[in-house]
Order: structure tokens, then sequence, then C-alpha cells
């Protein structure tokens, strides 16, 4: 926060406010220091040495980490602030400063480091839980009263396991004539979690006449490493990326997950600024991401003809609405499927809570800011609550489970999808 | 300090943990608002609703600790800025919109509701809730009330102040008193429309009753360019003078465009001097009319560049680049001081050059975004560095400099912002010694020991000399000033008797000293260009209307009685039906002279349609009754007359079924100048009368939906009434009714009115009755009325009697838990209370 880049960003900052209404934790606690205008006016105070920044306070770091990173703010900013990067900044700075314990460091390691990178991996992982929700255990947790909060919240985000896992071994033909050649970035979790989301996505790519093509070099994008502060291992997963996707002759790079195809489109030169060359070509392979909805909206020479069926909401992605300025397009897409009814969310602008892993670490506000967004739902009176994001498709299956009428959760892809095998096609 | 600390174990005790900020570190973002003053308070609480905000006025009063109410903090003057300490009272958790009543068109919200977020309630039921400042998507209500906010659209539909009816609210003191309601022009002085704009000086605003207004169906924009901003200006001016009112008129200049442009690529005409953002709205048959007329007015001022659109994405488009003021210009510096004084319209070109000109010579780089329609300039003053005080306070000094320049023009330091603390010192230049002393007696009544928001809104400094010139006061009215002085200096003190415009010499008790405006008789300046003109007290309302049907102007009022006076019509305070249309005599009165008990001359307000600077001195008079003063004359703006006006009239002979239909037409109209219920005594047919007026195009639409609603409730034919309208039927009505008895008007919300009518269905049968639906009042010919004005209490609202006198103070129905604050005031100013001793004080 002694950056003077950030203390230039700092001060562009005019407190009018405009920011209090889109931010979740205000809206959760009504306090100042819980928004947008409110931590910077505490980064300020660092900035400016009235906070010292080698001895900063509880309540400070308090503040500072209650922020979901949603970036709301940024699209309701008049000024153009770029909270995004101040507030990684002081989350940086706090973490460099709290002294984890070991175990949560170990678990970090683990998760960050040795899972989330390994699809493979994290398959196994997903097949030994799917084993857990299929075999009683997972009916034997729940009754068990003992278990500590944070293993009960990290076990409620479990989503029922579909283990319809995709080969990635070979491309996807073009089903019809052959349009173009795009390829298929796979992720981490939601590839082991939430199967369907990216068998659906391939299908329908494929049902618009692209070849989808899956190479191999790719791995996690490096969000969440990135979020939390591991810039160099984020660099690294950046690099393979890179390497895997770029020059290969397609016209496009498909992500499905807000969240990452933000991280893809938005953070990967800046990892690179040391080093102009590989800026450059990050840049480069930037330009070449788009989202799934931004995509298939430009491309959609197959419109989906069979008949689903619902009231349905769309929950935007907050990376997807807020980072890649993604509203209209899946929206569009929905409103062309026949018997779907499109819905609009009071507040379709807030977060559901879910935040990359924040629903674990700060399970109590999470909770409240998906609450309110189920309110928000049941409002619209909504059967099928469509997502664009791996974090917020967990956090919202989670959240449909709350007593109230029954409500589907899908990623976008598979409600089109959905649309197409009603209309008979194969 | 120490103390301080102990005293909070005591709030510890009052409210949860989670009511309460203590930490110094979280207070840090407590310290500012979205201006540049700042001040770091001791202690934040969060009420939950009425009774915390009592218990916590009541800890802040006995352990003498400074209060100042907050509620999101957007306010651009200082105003929620604790710069003495002590304790901020954040609303953001009473944030329960209580009631939207359809029917009568009235909401009742706390403080907390976000201003977006009820207008976007209200709207998604077709109604309609004007003020709309730039702030209003994060701006509470409470504040929008406490600072009276405005916003573009202003300009044809007023600011706050105009749609405030009742408050509750909580006194320095700890009381909790209701001031006002859902009914229109409770006798007496509205207290709640004091207070609109009191800037958290006077009372904690726990909760507002506001009127609403039918949705306008359809809304067209359309953006116009200029070769220079005086051409820009003229045209502003043309346009209004015409009778067209847009819904909002704004101005751009180039260098203003240049930077927008720049940044949000709307398609600008940068290569313009200026440009216009022109909206007008009404139904959908009524736009191309207006701005094809709009056309033709500005092509005389070499309008280019038309782009006109109905497209809502388009429009949005528009209106993204007048919104991004702010953002263009914090890519150009970290901060900006944005102030907002006020000219008279006319006065826009010569104000922007003017200040054009301070700024540059004191290099101090500024861009303009006015509100053009209302004179509303929004100098932004570009700062480096905040940080750096040296340049700080060149800043502050230039922009007093542009301030003064507004005032020598007529102007005011604050069209909509506020005076808080930015402002304070500057009320100087606005205000003589006198009217500020007035204002200053006002606080010293509710808030004796300036504990709530202290040190916001007076100057801490004498003013200098001269600063501004004396009032010139007219011979006639300084003869009776001294008259009135002389009586309350003179031992015994004399009693003092206001009689209108009869003659002075009229019979009266010995020791009484009359007063007659009959001396300030005729109109003593009209401005065309501004659009107001200024009359002497003893002026019939006749004659000014006279007056005005010559220059083509029209003044929305009127009286039964051919000498009613201008004086006696605002202490009075009677509007008829017109009311509903173009709002009531509190709205349409800019500013006016009066006589205070001790003989002080003053000027109560300024002739501007938006003047936010101090309080809203001429509203204490308004149905005053001549108890706190003599008016002496009075400043109304006018309006051009409407284009078109029909009046209709059906037979009906049940009351409650004509109230059924004209509740319908009144929640479905945005033209309707009257809708009556209508009987004469004995067991005569009623009839249903409606007018409306404005555009041809509109009033169509409404006359169809007049037939559409009659033929639905299967009512008889209408017919045409040719030769009068609504308001002179009724204006008939009332005089001839007071002619033979008592005449007693009852007031309620609109919705009520069924079921007070209902309470003594007979009475409407044998009496002359008259029923103004729109306003929701009965008018009945009777002497006997306890009971039904028990009824119209009941229903939070009130009777009085109707008449050439001023009305008997015990015949007066209404809660008077507002008096005690207006009997102190009186006090002050008479305290031998020989001044109208006979005057109803409500």
């Amino acid at each position: 926060m002694l950056d003077p880049a950030v203390q230039d960003e700092l001060s562009h900052c005019l407190h009018c406010g405009m920011c209090l209404q889109v931010c979740p934790t205000y809206h959760i606690y009504g306090t100042e220091m819980d928004s947008p205008r409110g931590r910077i006016a505490l980064m300020r105070a660092v900035a400016t040495g009235r906070l010292k920044v080698d001895e900063l306070p509880p309540s400070f770091t308090r503040h500072i980490e209650l922020c979901l990173g949603c970036r709301a703010c940024e699209a309701a900013c008049p000024s153009a602030v770029k909270y995004g990067h101040l507030i990684k900044a002081a989350q940086t700075t706090v973490r460099e400063q709290t002294r984890e314990s070991w175990l949560a460091r170990g678990v970090k390691w683990l998760g960050f480091r040795k899972l989330m990178p390994f699809r493979e991996r994290l398959k196994v992982l997903a097949s030994a839980l799917w084993l857990y929700e299929n075999s009683g255990l997972q009916t034997l947790f729940r009754s068990l009263r003992f278990m500590p909060e944070s293993l009960r919240q990290m076990e409620r985000l479990l989503p029922p396991i579909s283990r319809e896992y995709f080969d990635y071994a070979v491309p996807a033909p073009a089903i019809g004539p052959k349009r173009g050649k795009v390829a298929f970035f796979i992720g981490c979790v939601q590839e082991a979690f939430l199967a369907r989301a990216n068998r659906a996505t391939i299908r329908v790519l494929q049902r618009n006449g692209y070849e989808v093509h899956f190479p191999v070099g790719q791995t996690c994008c490096g969000a969440a490493q990135l979020h939390l502060g591991d810039l160099d291992f984020a660099r690294t997963l950046a690099m393979k990326n890179i390497d895997a996707f770029l020059d290969r002759g397609f016209e496009a790079v498909i992500s499905n997950a807000g969240g990452c195809g933000a991280t893809l489109k938005e953070e990967y030169e800046g990892l690179f600024s040391a080093d102009p060359a590989a800026a450059a070509r990050a840049a480069r392979f930037s330009a070449l991401v788009q989202d799934f909805s931004e995509f298939m909206l430009d491309h959609l020479h197959e419109p989906p003809g069979g008949v689903v069926k619902a009231r349905a909401v769309y929950s935007d992605s907050c990376h997807l609405r807020h980072v890649q300025k993604i509203k209209k397009q899946p929206r569009q897409l929905l409103r062309m499927i026949p018997g779907l009814q499109l819905a609009e969310l009071s507040r379709p602008d807030l977060c559901c809570g879910s935040a990359g892993v924040y629903n674990i670490v700060h399970p109590q506000s999470a909770n409240a800011i998906l609450e309110m967004k189920m309110e928000d739902v049941r409002a619209a009176k909504a059967d099928l609550l469509v997502v664009s994001n791996t974090g917020c498709h967990m956090q919202l299956i989670a959240g449909a489970q709350q007593p109230g009428p029954p409500i589907r959760v899908a990623h976008i892809a598979e409600v089109m999808e959905e649309s197409y095998a009603k209309e008979g096609r194969v | 300090m120490t103390r301080f600390a102990d005293d909070l174990t005591s709030l510890r005790d009052l409210f949860a943990t989670d009511q309460l900020i203590l930490d110094p570190v979280e207070l840090i973002t407590y310290e500012i608002d979205a201006g540049v003053d700042r001040g770091c308070p001791g202690v934040v609480l969060f009420p939950a609703d009425t009774q915390d905000v009592v218990r916590a006025v009541a800890w802040c009063r006995d352990h003498g600790v400074p209060l100042v109410a907050r509620g999101s903090g957007t306010g651009l003057s200082g105003g929620a800025v604790s710069i003495a300490g002590g304790l901020i009272l954040e609303f953001s958790r009473m944030k329960e919109i209580e009631q939207i009543d359809e029917i009568s068109l009235r909401a009742r919200f706390q403080p907390g509701v976000i201003a977006q977020y009820f207008a976007d309630t209200v709207a998604a039921r077709g109604l309609h809730y004007p003020p709309d400042p730039a702030s209003a998507r994060s701006a509470s209500l409470g504040g929008t009330v406490a600072e009276n906010a405005g916003g573009p659209h202003c300009l044809k539909y007023g600011v706050t102040a105009n749609y405030v009816m009742g408050m509750e609210i909580v006194l320095p003191d700890a009381q909790c008193l209701t001031l006002g309601g859902p009914a229109l022009d409770y006798p007496g002085v509205d207290l709640a429309a004091l207070l609109t704009g009191n800037e958290g000086s006077l009372a904690m605003i726990t909760k507002t009753t506001v009127r609403l207004l039918a949705k306008p169906p359809a809304v067209m924009t359309m953006m116009a360019a200029f070769d220079s901003v005086d051409l820009a200006c003229s045209a502003v001016s043309a346009i209004i003078a015409d009778g067209i009112v847009p819904a909002t008129l704004e101005l751009m200049d180039r260098k203003m465009m240049e930077i927008l442009e720049d940044y949000t690529h709307a398609g600008l005409p940068v290569e313009a001097g200026a440009a216009l953002i022109i909206e007008v709205d009404g139904y959908p048959a009524g736009l191309q009319p207006q701005i094809d007329r709009i056309t033709s007015i500005i092509a005389r001022f070499k309008a280019f560049g038309l782009r006109c659109t109905q497209d809502e994405e388009e429009r949005a488009a528009i209106w993204l680049a007048r919104k991004s003021v702010a953002g263009a210009l914090a890519r150009l510096a970290p901060a900006s001081l944005a102030v907002d004084p006020t000219v008279p319209r006319s006065q826009l070109g010569e104000a922007l050059r003017r200040m054009a000109k301070i700024c540059e010579e004191r290099k101090v780089p500024t861009y303009y975004v006015s509100h053009a329609g209302d004179g509303n300039l929004h100098p932004q003053i570009l700062i480096a560095d905040p940080n750096d005080e040296k340049l700080m306070d060149h800043i502050r000094e230039t922009g007093r400099l542009i301030m003064q320049e507004a005032v020598r023009l007529g102007g005011t330091i604050s069209g909509e912002h506020g005076v808080g603390v930015e402002k304070r010192e500057l009320m100087n230049f606005i205000y003589r010694p006198d009217e500020l002393a007035a204002m200053r007696d006002i606080k010293a009544v509710f808030d004796p020991e300036e504990r709530f928001n202290p040190g916001k809104m007076f100057p801490t400094t004498a003013p200098e000399p001269d600063l501004i010139p004396q009032r010139r006061v007219l011979p006639a009215v300084q003869a009776i000033a001294d008259q009135i002085r002389t009586a309350a200096e003179s031992s015994p003190p004399g009693r003092v008797a206001i009689v209108g415009n009869a003659a002075p010499d009229r019979p009266a008790p010995a020791a009484e000293i009359c007063v007659s405006s009959r001396a300030l008789d005729g109109v003593l300046t009209f401005v065309p260009d501004d659009m107001y003109v200024v009359a002497g007290a003893g002026t019939p309302l006749a004659s000014l209307r006279g007056f005005l049907e010559a220059e083509n102007r029209i003044l929305p009022l009127v009286s039964p009685w051919e000498e009613t006076t201008l004086g006696g019509l605002v202490a009075a305070n009677l509007n008829g039906p017109l009311r509903a249309r173009y709002g009531g005599i509190k709205d349409l009165l800019l500013c006016m002279e009066v006589i205070l008990p001790d003989g002080r001359v003053i000027e109560a307000g300024r002739p501007l349609v938006k003047n936010v600077a101090g309080y809203d001195l001429p509203r204490l008079f308004v149905g005053s009754f001549g108890c706190l003063g003599m008016i002496t004359s009075v400043t109304f703006k006018v309006l051009a007359p409407p284009k078109a006006r029909i009046t209709r009239s059906i037979p009906v002979a049940d009351p409650a079924e004509a109230v059924r239909v004209g509740l319908a037409l009144y929640r479905q109209t945005i033209n309707a100048s009257a809708i009556l219920w209508i009987k004469e005594k004995g067991a005569l047919p009623g009839k249903l009368i409606c007018t409306f007026e404005g555009l041809p195009e509109d009033i169509q639409v409404e006359e169809d939906l007049l037939r559409q609603i009659s033929s639905d409730n299967h009512l008889a034919a209408i017919d045409p009434v040719k030769g009068q309208d609504g308001s002179s039927i009724w204006a008939d009505w009332v005089r001839s009714c007071c002619d033979a008895g008592p005449l007693v008007k009852y007031g309620v919300a609109p919705g009520d009115l069924l079921g007070l009518i209902g309470s003594q269905p007979d009475k409407m049968t044998t009496n002359a009755a008259l029923i103004d639906v729109a306003n929701g009042c009965l008018y009945l010919g009777d002497d006997d009325h306890a009971c039904l004005a028990q009824n119209a209490v009941e229903r939070n609202g009130y009777a009085i009697d109707i008449g050439r006198t001023p009305p008997d103070p015990n015949r007066i129905f209404k809660d008077r838990s507002g008096t005690r604050l207006l009997t102190a005031l009186k006090q002050r100013w008479d305290p031998s209370g020989c001044f109208n001793p006979d005057g109803p004080l409500l």
C-alpha cells in the first residue's frame, strides 16, 4: 500500500459513495468499513502513515479480508478507480503479516499447489467424494453434530458429483459443416466436480460447426493462487497455459467459467510486467480468450429449438459481469430457448457469496450474502437458476438446498444443450 | 475526552454491540462524506427504529454530546461530517418503505431507504417520485429530505420539498412528534416543510410521508448543439417562455464535452460551443409535437446536430455521458470541489462568463455542467493535490469568489447541495444579519443547546459591512414597520391586529392598532425571463391574475372572493382544486417580505426556483394567519398558460360512486386540474366535474380515459361545460355556501374520502357538499361538524372553517403536536404576545 502506483490509484477515489449499494458486504453489514469506499479510506490511512504498515490493527485486517473481490464497485465507480488492484495490494500486505497456522498453510499448499493444477488428481478426489455421497457416508456426516463448523461449511458446498467425464484425448469434431476451430479451456474444479457443464459446452460448440481442441499442456488458470498472493506459482501456471494455446491456429480459446476467463483475459499480462516479451505473449493469448456466451452469441449458427419449460433467472458471475463486462450475451442466448421464460433478479449485480474460497474462509458472511441472493431468486419465482461460473455454481447448489420450492441449478451451456437434445438432435 | 470515554459505557448498556462502532480504526471510515470536509466522530450508532433514535438522542442530551445524522454519506457539503466529535446517528438500518398507498398516491418511508430503490419501487407500480439527485443510486431518502435534494428533473417537477407532506421527528430534547401527514394543507404552519432542508440541525427525521404522481407513460430525449453557451442559454429561456416545460434541460459546454467524449464516446457534438440535453415526457401522442415545437424554437438560436430518441438504449448513452462528469474529471485530477451556485435563469450565460474569468485569472481549472432550466450551475474545480493546504485555501477562495458573483447576479450559494460546513461562511453573502438572526431563532427554538449538527449552516464570522446592499424598503412598508415597532416597544405593548386590505381605521378595540396592507397594492416587479412576479401583499389575487393574463402568464391560485389579497391568501393557505396539478401556495411561493412582530423587515427566501441555503423561511409564514409577522410582499413563480383546457360534467347522484370514479382518474391522469363532485343544498342530484389542462394531445388521451371510466361505471352522458372550469365552479360554490352559513373543509388522504363520507352519509344528502377528490377535501355547508371532524382527525386529517375572516381556533380540528414549537418561536419574536393575538397559531 506504500507503492506509489497504489497511492496514486487511492487518490482517484472521490468518496462519492456510488459503490455502496452494489457492495455485498455493505449490503449485509451496512457499515462504511465494509464498503469499497471505507476500505479505501482504511488503505489511505496506511498510505499516509496514520496506520503503521508493519503493525496493522486487527480491525483493519478483518475488513480488508472480508472483501469478496467481486469488483461490482468498479462497474459502479464514476471515477473508474481500479479497486481490484487496490484490494489485491491490501490483501497481499495483510497476508504477508498474518502468520497462518501450519494446518492452514498445509491445506493451502495441498489444495492450490498439489491439487488444482492437476486435473487427474482432482478427479480421483472427486471420485472418492462421489463414493462418499453415494454410500450413505454423507447422510452419516450430516447427522454428526460435533463436526467443526469449517468442515461442515466445506461439506455443505459439495455438489452432487457427476462422473460423466469427457475424453479429451482427441479433438471433438464439428457436427454438420465445419465452421472453425476453437480450443476449450478445461479448468480444474469444474471439470472434476461439475463435469456436465464442460460436456455441454463442448457439445454446443460442436453443434454450431466448431471443431473443439483440448491442448494437452493446459492447466488451472491460477486465479486462486493469484488472489491469495502466490504470484510465482500463478506465473508458472500462466506460462503453461500460454504455451499450450498460443499460435496453434485457434480462432478462440473458450472459457466457460467467469472467474477463470477473467483471470485469463485480464491478469496474465500484469503477471509478466517485469518481462516485456512474456507480457506481449500473454497479451496475445488474452486477446484470444472468449467467454462461452460471448462467443456463442456471435457464432450461433444453429439456434436451439427444443422446448425447455422453465421460469429461469440468470445469476451473473461477478467476474463475468464486472470484469469481463459480459451481461447481455447470456441473457440473449437464454431468451432464444423456446419455452424458457427469463425473469430478472432485482439485484443481478450482487455477488452470491462464493468468491473463490471466500465461502470457506468467511462462511458467516458468505452465507448471509447467499441468503440474500436466494431470497431474490425465490422472489422471482424461478425454478431454474442459470449460472456461468464454477464457484457460483457450487454456492448456488448449496443455496438451492435451502427450504422452499425446488430450484434446479445449471450452467448456461447445460440449458442450451438440453434444448438441442429435446429438439431431437443427436 | 476522558469524560466521553466514561460516558460510552452507559451507551454500551443501552444498545447492542453490533449497533455501535467505537473502534478508532473503524471510525476513520466515518470521517468524511462525499465532500471535502473532515471530522472524526467518537462513536457511530445504528438505530433500528424510532425508539432507538429517541434513546440515542436522550443519551446525547443527558451527556451533553453533539449528534450528527448520517444516511449514506453522499452529501457534498459536509452535512454528515461530525466536526465536533460526538455521536453519528447512522440511519442505514432503518430502511423500510412502510407504505405505498396506490389510491391516495402517498408513501411513507424510513430515512435509510435508498432513493433510487424507492423511485424504482414506486415506478414498478406506475407511480412517479421525481426528485433524482445524481447520487440517488446510493443516497438515503433521509438525506435527500434533510438536504432538500433536487436533480435534473426538478425543472418540471420541483425539489424534494414539493413532495414532503409529513414527518415523524425526534427533537433534541428527545421528544418524538408527528408533523403533517397524508392530507394536504393542514391548518396552520407546515413545520414539515420548514424541516425539509434543515440539514440535520433541527430534528432527526425518523419517517417521512411524501406524495407521488402518476407516472408519465412516455419520454423522449433530444440533444442539440449550439455555437456558443450564450445561444444555448437563450434557447433555454425561449423554450420556457413558450410555455413548454421539458422534464430536463441540461447544458454542457465544449470543454466539458471534450473530456466526456474522450471518456464515454457517446457521440457528443464536441465541435459545438455548447449542447443541451432536452427531455420531454407525457403521453406518446404529445411528445412529437413538443419536440417539433422545441425544434422550431431552438432553430432561432442556430441549433444544429439534433439527435432525438425514444429508444431506451440510446437515451441511456446520452445520459451516461452526462452522468460521467465525475469520472471524466477524476482522470484529470485526484479531487475536485463541486459547488452549486444558482442564478436566475436569464443570468446563466453571464454567470458562466464571469465565473470562467475568475477561474482563468486564478489559474484554477474548472469545468461546468448545469441544470440550465433552473439556473443551477455546477462548476467543478479541479484539485491537483487535496493534501496541499495552500492550494486548498486557494481553491476555497476561488469557490468563494464564484459564489459571490452568483449572489451579485441575484443568485444563491446553493441550489441543491446544502450549506453544511463547506458554505457556512458564505451565508453572509446571501442573507442579511436580520435574516440570519431569524434563522438562528428557529434553531434556538428547536435546539437551544446546539446539540444537533453543531457548527453547520451558520457563519462563524461576522459579516463584513455592506457585503449585501441594504434592503430597499418601500416607504409604505417602513411606515407600517415603524407602527409595529412602536407598539411593541411601548409600555405596556400595544395590541396589533392585521386587517388585510380593509381600511386601517376600521372600528377596533381601544388599545388596538390596526395595520392594513391597503397601501401595499400593486405589482412591484414582473420578470418575464425568470418567470416570477413580485406584488404587494395588499394586491387582490384577482387583479394580479388580470395583470398576468395580459402578459400571457398564469398564477395557478384561485380564491372564491374577489377581494382576497395575496397576503391574506398566503397567511390563510387556501388552495383550490388546481393544487393537485400545480402544487399549493407553498410550492409556488418563492420568497416574501415580512415585518416581524418587533418591527424588523426581512426578506424571507430569494426569488429563485432552487435555493437550499439556510432554512426555508417563507414556508413559516404560509398558514401562519398573521401570528408570526405581517407579510408585505410576495414573490410567486408564474407559468405559461396551458395550451388547451376542457371541462366535463357527468351527473352522479351517489357521492361514493363519484369518489370512486374520481380516484381512478386521479391515479391515472397527469393533467387533471380539477376532479370534483358538487351538489347544492337540498336533495338535488350531484355531478362530477373534471377539468384537464395541458397539451391538446394529452388532454385528448385523458378525455378518452374519462369516457372509458364513466362507461365502465355505467354513468350517464358526459356534458361539455362551456365558459367555466373546475376552479371557477369551486370558487362560485364556496362563495355562495359561505354566504349562506358556515362552511367546513375536511382534509384527508384522497383514499380516505370514501370512509369519511361513508361515516355520515345523510350529511351528504341534506347539505351542500363539494368533494375535491384529487386534493382529498370535503367541503360541507354545515354548522354541526364536530363528529365528522373527529372522524377526519382519526384518519390523520383535519377540519377547518372556510370563510372571509380567519377561522375560529376552537372550531379547528387537527393534531396540534407541533404547536408548542411555533408558540416558542412566537414568544421569541413577540414576547408580550400582543401581535395579532387573536389569530390561530397552529
